[in-house]
């Protein structure tokens, strides 16, 4: 159970991590990257065609012609302006939120991220 | 990093980082953490407590090894557990296992408040490969 008082410094650091530049550009990245209608066909594109795929891996049908174009789509939407200004902000977001790791992990004497994703104690 | 400023260490950081010190200077605060602190005093100070758990934590990484190359063998099996049941009847450990489950505990719900706050997992996001207390 989290005391109160740690639940309102928890508050504040989210409210700093939710201000900083890093997060407002990931978010407003992610908004663009999930909206564009562009890269929208491309992902339901992309989704239908490996659907297919994986029907056809049993009989081995699959033509040289659908490996083409599942490459293709695989580019078009990683080389995506869109795309490529996501996986940037997401980048330094994360470097963001590492940097907070460290801090936090610092303090305590092990790491935060680590220990609070275990499953089982060690 | 947006909005950095100095710290009294010298080094850049940003009001985020400061925030996370002060997370953290809270959970040492919290009596999870002054108990797990305490039980590992303890243990500092219990050197057959310290030995068992070493003996237990050796087996477990050959239990590991072992079944990394296609599975452990029965007789290893069957010690790590008579080891584990020791561990279990050893009041320095048992303490030190049950004050590390609740640190873990909280350490967890930490992470889900802010997590869910934040709309991404932040222990996901920021978790290096392996590690634990």
């Amino acid at each position: 159970m989290i005391d109160m008082k740690t639940k309102l410094i928890a508050e504040e650091f989210v409210r700093y991590l939710r201000s900083s530049d890093e997060m407002k550009r990931f978010q407003a990245a992610k908004v663009l990257f999930e909206n564009d209608p562009e890269l929208r066909t491309l992902k339901e594109e992309f989704t239908l065609l490996a659907k297919e795929f994986q029907q056809k891996q049993h009989s081995q049908s699959i033509t040289q012609g659908e490996i083409d174009r599942m490459r293709s789509l695989q580019r078009g939407i990683s080389m995506h302006p869109r795309a490529v200004q996501f996986a940037k902000a997401q980048e330094a977001f994360m470097h963001t939120l590492r940097d907070c790791n460290t801090a936090l992990s610092e303090e305590l004497g092990f790491d935060f991220a680590a220990t609070a994703m275990a499953a089982a104690s060690c | 990093m947006a909005q950095s400023i100095e710290t009294a260490r010298g080094t850049t950081t940003s009001p985020a980082i400061e925030a996370s010190r002060r997370l953290a200077r809270s959970i040492t605060a919290s009596p999870p953490f002054q108990r797990f602190q305490q039980a590992h005093r303890q243990l500092e100070q219990d050197p057959p407590a310290k030995e068992l758990l070493s003996e237990f934590q050796q087996a477990q990484q050959i239990i590991q090894m072992m079944s990394s190359w296609g599975g452990a063998a029965t007789e290893e099996s069957q010690q790590l557990e008579r080891l584990r049941q020791q561990l279990l009847a050893n009041v320095t450990l048992k303490e030190l296992l049950q004050a590390q489950d609740d640190l873990v505990e909280m350490l967890q719900e930490v992470n889900v408040f802010v997590s869910e706050k934040l709309g991404v997992d932040f222990a996901t996001l920021t978790k290096p490969a392996g590690g634990c207390c």
